[in-house]
Formats: C-alpha cells, structure tokens, sequence
C-alpha cells in the first residue's frame, strides 16, 4: 500500500512532462487487463466439455441436429476464428452481443441484475466498516488482553470458514429458527431480503480489514504524537477517535478498495447460497449453459468495474490524505 | 482537517445514495404469500431451468416451459390422475370401425381468455399448425387429413390404426390456439398466449424464467379459487426445503427425498408423493466396448441389487424397478422375470464371457441430483463384488448430455421419463434407434421393432397388453439398460395449502388450489 500512496505523489513531484504518461498508463494497463479477461476466458470456456446446443436442444435431441445447430452457430469453427468474431463484435457494438440461450442483448441482462449485486456489495461495504473498526480499535487499545485475543481469534476462525458455509449457518439461525429475515430470494424486497446476505458477503473481507487496522492503531499509538497528546492529558478515547483512528484510516480505505474485487468473487457466491437473481446467477446459469456471449459480458463488465473501483481508490487516496497534497 | 471531514462526508453520501438508488431498483416486486384481505397468491418454486418459451411447438423440451402452458392451453382430451384420458375440449369422441376415423365433439360453451368462442376452426387450424412446424413433440400418428364439418366437431383421417392417439393428443404439445394466433406472428403470440385454460401470463421474466399466473376470471369451468400463482426458480435444493418450511414459498417441485423427514417432521408442510413416469436407468453403450456383449450387461444386471439400491438413494419413496415400462403406465407388466440379484449366477455369466475375472470401465453420471449420485456409488459398489472396477465420471448436465448424446460412455445412470401413459411413446424413445439412438444406447433389435410396430396397428386391449408383455420380456433379456428404481414425484406443499393435483407425468393441476391461514 505504500507504493500506491508514494508513486503517484512523487511523479507529481516532477517535471509536467511526465504527466501523461501516468495518466495513460493505468488506462492501458486497464486495456490489457479486460484483453486478458476475454481471451482466458474464451480459452476457459473452449476447454470445457459440452456447448450450447446442448442447452439449446435439451435432452432428446438427435446427434444429426446438434451439428447442425453447432454448424448454424459457429461453434464448429477454429477457436481464433470464433475469438475474432467476439471481438469483432464488441468493437463494433460495445457490448457482448445477444445471449444464446435467450436471444437477449447481454447488456440488458446485466442491466436488470445489477442492481441485486449492488445492493449487496455496498451493504457488505457497510458491514465490513461496520465490524472492523470498532473490533480493531478493541483489540488495539486492549493489546495482549483478553478482547484483543478474542477479536483476534475471530477474526483468525472467520478468516478460514467459507462465506457459502456462514450464510448456511446465518440462515439456520436468524432465518429458519427465528424467522427475522427470509431464507433466500429478493420477494421480501429491500433491506429485508439484503441484511444476511450482505452480513455474509461482508465475511468475507471484514477479518483482514480488522486485522491490518489493528496493525495500523497499533503502530501510530506508539508514534510520538500520541504519548504528547496524553501527556497533556487528553482522554483514551479522544485520542483514540480524533487522532489515531484518523491517522490509521487512509490505509484502511485503500486496503478496502482493493478488496472490492475479492468482495464481488464473494457476493457472487453468496448469491447462489441466498437465491438471489444477481449477476453471479447470472454468470452460474451462463456458465452451466455455455453461453458464451454471456460469460464473455459478465465478467468483462465486472472487470470493468473492478478496474474502475481500484483506480478511483487510488484517486480517492490522494485526495484524503493531506501529507500527499501538500507537496 | 476539514477538507478532510468534507471528503469523509462526500463518500459517506455516496454510499447512502446508492444505497437507495439500489434499494428503489430491488423492491419493486414484493409480493406477500397470501393476502389476508384481498388477493391470494400462490408461490409455487421450480428447480432447474425456469420458463422460457411458452410455445408449445418450441424445438426445445424443457419441462418447466410444458407444465406452465397447460395452464394457459388446453388439448382436446386430458390426462387424469389415474392415468386414463377423460374428456377436455372434446366433450365425447368416437372412433369407425377400422380405427381410422376419430370424429371428436367439442364443448360448445367455451371461450378463450380474451372473450372469443372456441371451435373447431381453433382446433383444425392448431393441429395444421402442429404437423407443419412439428416441434419437440411433432404429431407422431399417420394422419392423412384433420376435418371441421361444423363448428363444434372435428375429424381425424388416419392411413393405419394408431392405438396411442388419444395419449399422445392428452399432451402439451396438442394444446389448442386462436385460429390463425389472433393475426400475431408466433413469437409475438407467445409472449402472452391467449388459450382456453385456468391461468393467463401475468408477469414474465424472460431470463430468470420466472413467471406469475394471473387467474382467468372467466375460464370455463369456474374460475380458480387463487387470484394467482407466482413460478419462482430456486436452483439450490437447501434453499428449496428452507423456504418452504419458512413458508416464503407454499409448493415446492422436486424436493429431494433425502429431506422427506426434516419436512414431514416440521409440522408445517407436507410432501406430496405421487406414482411418475420418471425411472432411473442405467444404461450400457449396446454397440462399443464390452457392454455390446449381452451375456456382460446381464452379469451387471444381476450383480445389483435394486430393491436396496432403492430404499437407500430414495428414503423409501422409489419403488425398485422391474420391467423398463414403470407400473404407471400403460400394459406395464410388473411380473416380467428380469434377472434377478444373484451375485454368483452374475458371477458365472461374467466368466462365461471373453471378459472372465473382470475389468475396468467408467460411469457417468449428471452431478447435482443426490439420488442420482448415490446410484452411482452404490453400484459402483456392487460391480466391484464380481470384479468390475467402476470409475465415476460426474459432469454437469451440459457435458454429460453431451457425452450421453453423442454416446460417448460405457456406464450412464440417467432419468428417463415418457411423454403419454401409453407405452408406445416411452418404448419408442428408449428402443427405436432411429428416434434417439434407442436413448443414447444405440440398441437395435428388429424383434423389437417388429413388436413396437404391432402395438400400435392394433387398438384392442387383451392383444396389445399381449404385446408389449413380449416386449417387456424381450428387453428384459437382451437389456439395453437396467431399470433402477421408479421415481415418485415429490411435491412440498405447506400446511394450509389445498386442493393440489398432481397428474403422473409430473405436472400439476393448479384450478383447484385453495389458501387458509
């Protein structure tokens, strides 16, 4: 993280020359990254058995009319021929093309899931900050004592438990034993339907945010500045709140968006275990149908996203932190 | 520090803002249960795919998709519970003499969802429809021509007897239309199909496949006693049981049966069993590898013992299968003499074959059906006892039609299912190599066939039971597949909900259905 903070920071310190290069370069990194995505996918997809005719024809079909549809599709042709035809067509249409199966554009498919998936990502947001900053600012300021050890053996235990398996176990308790939220699906609307998936989802990435914070309290309540404010006397908890906390957040932020990308892998997942209609379904059914326009659309677009996320958190970095804009 | 406070705050109002932006996009559809005053909606979940296609001559044969229109569309002759025809659309029929004349008479008070009359321009005009766009399930009698002598009475001319006319015309495939689809070209129609039936769509999720019923105030035979009847498509069986026992969905298809107990017990829903035309098979590649010997499928056969196969992969709610034509159907004869468990005469068969003193071979099977899994590893189990050492290859259910279709295996274990009570249909799928390969096993027996073909020449019960109980033995000798286990269908019903039908191929009647608290 310090390299994110201090790069930027210094090449503004030089001559303006320089300049476009470090705006050009995240956006061809961000070029080469969504080129990556499409060829290994579209790789991933050719190596697994089984296509859309399959799908399309359902389980009486005859061999004679499978290649035919595979003939009228395309997919009997070369692997480079059928990756230039997608390319062909997001160059030309900006988008995936039209799904196989449903002979939708894929953009509206996304379009009408996203906002199940964006509800969840930014409750799981919510909740992360929400259970990491006050368990790291517990275990900092009682270092090596009980709740420190506590918090950290929670953190170690929820670290190694798969969020699938939580939501299971969430949904047991708070949903079938004691019916405050519903089981699965989004019929009971927002936030009902949100709270535990978002709470599991939140799982996911609230143990390492907890962890470096501690880390982060830890360090600046060793640092001078501290031992003179209680020097003079200020209250634990006003040093703590005004000063340590503001000190230690600016890493957190950073560390937050860029686990953004592993949140989304998490929400996806989480999805299926709370029978929500979001892009992670979404991109499950595509994949089990071999739908490659739609594979090919979900994860370009959640990798545009990720990009987009990671980039504006470095941006958002140099904005807050005021030892950055001085210079 | 107060720039600093001001980019905190800016940050925290974007997450609010979105956080409402999404919240307004996601609640729009929040549907109770059941309404204590006034409407009364029914949840009813699916698994698997949901409802994508309502056209009932669609080249794709996706069951969510056939058992949801026969709820908006109706054919002239019904399936019953029993499993005999009762009349429909057609209040009486009769056939000549020489079998090839069928003069149906058709219910003359009968109006589509959008207020029209029903008659027999409707039907002559669906079933044209049918033999020039054929389908998934194309017209399979020897039609010569169809008649509209009047309104309220059509006629079938047929070459040559067809003994399965009125099974095959109880299916979702003959349902009738609007003359000419109301002027609409058929993708418009079937977004919004105007039929005779219960239901009319309501609203329609393409993708997800989720779809709600509204009731047809006005159907013929009284209106529903539900206002309507939402599809929702669960994929995960966990959530499935979950949500039902919650009681965030009143029906459930296709519980598994490994959780049988957990709902019977909960004291707030129940499970439905019904007699299916659902069997697990498994199924031998007849033409490539060793399974093309007859002597080695028989060692197989032998050497598992279905009853226990049953009771352990089925929780007792599957019947351990004889003949490949499950009890429900029609002619099925269930003292046919397959061979029987008896590991040493299975044994002795295999030593009697080029394959003496065993060998390997590989098994595949669809993952994501518990029952189905088990199968797999319980007769992986009984195959090693007489020296065949069975590997199981589990794939998703797009590889394993693939390799299944295509017959590329040694070992499948699979679900077959019939499409009619009448054992023409199911004999036709699993033994007619020109059909599907005889179901993927490429098995091609001109006996077979020649039996097939007099069972449907003839329309005279005592024979044709005589017949297909010769068939039944024949396929029991030469085994093309070992039949498993006869599934029930298993429908979760909460507590409260009433008046559920559900018929043997596996589709339900929802007109009936009635809510209380």
């Amino acid at each position: 993280m310090s390299s994110a903070t201090e790069t930027p920071a210094g090449a503004r310190a030089d001559a303006p020359p320089r300049r476009w290069p470090r705006v050009l370069a995240p956006v061809l990194h961000a070029v080469l990254v969504m080129a990556g995505v499409v060829v290994a996918s579209f790789s991933l997809v050719s190596l697994v058995p089984g296509d859309v005719a399959t799908t399309l024809l359902g389980e009486r079909a005859s061999a004679e009319t499978i290649a035919a549809l595979r003939a009228e599709l395309g997919l009997d042709r070369p692997w480079l021929s059928q990756l230039g035809t997608f390319v062909h067509t997001l160059v030309t249409t900006g988008g995936a093309g039209d799904s196989v199966v449903y002979g939708i554009p894929v953009k509206d498919m996304i379009a009408g899931r996203v906002g199940v998936t964006l509800t969840v990502l930014v409750l799981a947001i919510v909740f992360a900050v929400l259970i990491s900053v006050p368990l790291a600012v517990l275990s900092a300021s009682h270092r090596d004592r009980l709740a420190d050890h506590a918090v950290r053996v929670f953190t170690t235990v929820s670290l190694t438990a798969p969020p699938f398996w939580i939501g299971l176990i969430l949904i047991l308790l708070l949903s079938v034993r004691l019916g405050w939220f519903p089981v699965g699906g989004d019929r009971a609307g927002f936030p009902l339907s949100f709270v535990l998936p978002g709470l599991t989802a939140s799982l996911t990435i609230a143990p390492q945010l907890t962890r470096s914070l501690r880390l982060q309290i830890l360090e600046v309540l060793d640092s001078d500045f501290v031992l003179t404010y209680r020097a003079v006397h200020y209250s634990r908890a006003r040093v703590m709140v005004r000063h340590v906390l503001r000190n230690s957040l600016l890493p957190f932020v950073t560390l937050l968006g860029t686990n953004v990308a592993y949140l989304l892998g998490g929400t996806l997942i989480v999805e299926r275990v709370f029978d929500l209609d979001g892009i992670g379904s979404l991109m499950f059914d595509a994949i089990s149908n071999r739908d490659l326009p739609t594979i090919q659309g979900t994860l370009l677009y959640t990798a545009v996203a990720v990009v987009v996320v990671t980039t504006l958190t470095s941006v958002l970095t140099n904005l807050l932190d005021p030892r950055l804009r001085a210079r | 520090m107060h720039r600093q406070r001001r980019h905190v705050l800016a940050i925290a109002a974007l997450v609010a803002a979105t956080t409402a932006l999404t919240a307004c996009s996601s609640s729009s559809s929040d549907s109770s249960t059941s309404g204590a005053d006034g409407d009364q909606n029914v949840v009813f979940a699916m698994t698997s795919r949901g409802v994508s296609d309502l056209d009932p001559l669609s080249d794709t044969l996706v069951t969510n998709n056939a058992y949801t229109l026969d709820k908006i569309m109706e054919p002239l002759v019904e399936l019953q519970e029993d499993g005999t025809i009762g009349p429909l659309l057609a209040e009486s029929w009769e056939v000549s003499d020489d079998g090839l004349t069928w003069t149906f008479h058709l219910q003359d008070d009968v109006t589509f969802s959008d207020g029209s009359t029903f008659d027999s321009a409707d039907v002559l005009y669906s079933f044209q429809r049918h033999q020039e766009v054929g389908g998934s399930l194309p017209i399979s009698a020897p039609v010569d021509s169809f008649e509209a002598p009047d309104a309220s009475t059509f006629v079938v001319n047929l070459t040559s007897p067809y003994a399965a006319l009125l099974a095959d015309f109880a299916t979702f495939a003959y349902v009738i239309v609007p003359e000419d689809l109301n002027g609409l070209d058929a993708d418009e129609f079937f977004e919004d199909p105007v039929g005779t039936g219960p239901f009319t769509v309501g609203e329609w999720d393409v993708v997800s496949g989720e779809i709600t019923l509204d009731a047809n105030k006005d159907y013929w035979q009284g209106a529903p006693s539900v206002d309507s009847v939402e599809f929702v498509v669960v994929d995960d069986s966990n959530q499935l049981v979950q949500q039902l026992l919650s009681g965030e969905v009143d029906l459930a298809d296709n519980v598994p049966a490994s959780a049988l107990s957990e709902i019977e017990d909960s004291g707030s829903a129940s499970v439905v069993q019904t007699p299916s035309w659902l069997e697990y098979i498994l199924a031998f590649n007849t033409v490539d590898g060793v399974f093309a010997d007859s002597t080695v499928r028989r060692a197989v056969a032998q050497a598992i013992d279905r009853t226990a196969l049953t009771e352990a992969t089925t929780n007792g709610t599957g019947t351990p299968a004889t003949s490949f034509l499950p009890a429900s159907i029609l002619y099925s004869d269930q003292d046919i003499d397959i061979a029987g468990y008896d590991v040493d005469a299975a044994q002795a068969d295999l030593d009697s074959t080029s394959q003496a003193g065993g060998f390997a071979t590989s098994l595949i099977v669809e993952s994501g059906d518990a029952t189905l899994a088990a199968q797999a590893t319980a007769i992986q189990g009984y195959l090693a006892e007489i020296g065949i050492e069975v590997s199981i290859e589990s794939l998703d259910s797009t590889a394993f039609w693939n390799r299944f279709g295509a017959r590329d295996y040694d070992l499948a274990v699979v679900i077959s299912t019939s499409d009619t009570g009448d054992p023409s249909n199911l004999a036709g799928w699993q033994l007619d190599p020109d059909l599907i390969d005889s179901y993927h096993t490429g098995f091609d027996n001109a006996e077979v066939q020649s039996l097939m073909d007099q069972g449907l020449a003839t329309s005279d019960d005592t024979q044709r039971a005589e017949i297909y109980s010769q068939l039944q033995q024949l396929v029991a000798d030469e085994l093309p597949s070992v039949p498993l286990t006869y599934k029930s269908s298993l429908i979760g019903v909460r507590d409260g909900i009433d008046g559920l039908v559900v018929l043997p191929n596996g589709t339900t009647r929802l007109a009936g259905l009635t809510v209380s608290e």
